[in-house]
């Protein structure tokens, strides 16, 4: 432990402008800026670190892959296989849904900043068409409801058909042109 | 409460930078001193110091904002960001430089993709984090359903 200490004195000593001893153990220093501190202009400013150099350039990459990923993926609306029906349609089924007409079914969080957008797009969408229901769900509320329809992220939308079956879902603002898309069919056969 | 979305982005841009210095020069006062920007921010709006300088220099100069957010998740991102900032700090100042770098590291990644892509890491995670620990939390808002 006071060895520890001491290594960390003699590295923030490294920093102030004594010739010699700096030196020998300079190895983790970036020379140039440690030049520079030998100008005096530094004081008492640590020289930056390799390792925390690194890890900031790691985690850049790291976070704008994730960030890219993920806006590509986000909103788009997926086909659902009908795996896990039954359980499903009882969970729609608690939460209000009624079976007959289609339902556009959001999950939404008070902490949830694109919500309102993603309910926009919903009334927006669900104007065009006759006997399309919209119905907001509150994952606080409803928290057992969200785990047995597989929710993990808000907004999260479910497109039910006229039989009570989840035919798309996407998480994230839905895609407007998608919605329209997968809607028309399904509404169409609703109004008949 | 309602606030400018380009607010919120402005700032975690200046968080990024001032997380980036820290995170290269080890420094536990400057994550400490963002730790304090959070909770002023989280506390009220208008108390944010970047929030301050956005509509001091930069909403002058914009056109009026196309659309409002609300403050509930700004304010839990804020929330979480003193949670790591702190930690971060606690690390770097208590000589646990380990703690220090990965904290720091965890907030500065949030910060960025808030800043670059418009991602709120901690309220995307809000849902995944309560199906988990699967314990009530204080902040509720009626849900409008039709």
């Amino acid at each position: 432990m006071r060895q520890r200490t001491n290594a960390t004195t003699t590295d923030c000593r490294d920093a102030i402008p004594t010739a010699g001893v700096g030196d020998v153990t300079s190895g983790g220093w970036d020379g140039g800026v440690r030049g520079a501190g030998r100008g005096g202009s530094l004081g008492p400013v640590q020289p930056p670190r390799l390792t925390g150099l690194l890890v900031l350039v790691a985690v850049l990459a790291a976070a704008g892959a994730f960030g890219w990923w993920r806006r590509r993926r986000d909103g788009r609306l997926r086909v659902v296989s009908p795996a896990g029906d039954v359980a499903h349609r009882a969970a729609l089924a608690a939460l209000g849904v009624r079976t007959g007409e289609v339902t556009l079914v959001q999950f939404s969080a008070p902490v949830c900043a694109p919500c309102r957008a993603a309910r926009r797009v919903l009334e927006d969408v669900a104007g065009r068409f006759d006997g399309v229901a919209l119905l907001e769900v509150g994952v606080e509320e409803h928290l057992d409801r969200a785990r047995e329809l597989d929710v993990w992220r808000t907004p999260t939308v479910l497109l039910v058909d006229g039989t009570g079956r989840i035919v798309r879902r996407a998480a994230g603002v839905p895609d407007r042109a998608d919605l329209l898309a997968a809607l028309a069919p399904l509404a169409a056969g609703a109004r008949a | 409460m309602l606030l400018d979305p380009r607010g919120p982005r402005f700032a975690a841009a200046l968080t990024t930078v001032v997380l980036a210095v820290a995170l290269v020069t080890g420094s536990g006062w400057l994550v400490l001193a963002q730790a304090v920007v959070f909770a002023l921010t989280a506390v009220h709006p208008r108390l944010g110091p970047y929030g301050l300088l956005f509509r001091a220099l930069v909403a002058p100069r914009l056109a009026p904002p196309a659309e409002l957010e609300p403050f509930a998740p700004v304010r839990f991102a804020q929330l979480v960001g003193l949670a790591f900032a702190a930690a971060g700090a606690v690390g770097w100042l208590a000589g646990v430089p380990l703690l220090g770098l990965v904290a720091t590291a965890a907030a500065l990644a949030a910060a960025f993709l808030n800043a670059a892509f418009g991602l709120c890491l901690g309220c995307e995670g809000y849902l995944a984090i309560r199906r988990l620990t699967g314990r009530p939390l204080a902040a509720r808002v009626p849900v409008r359903s039709r």
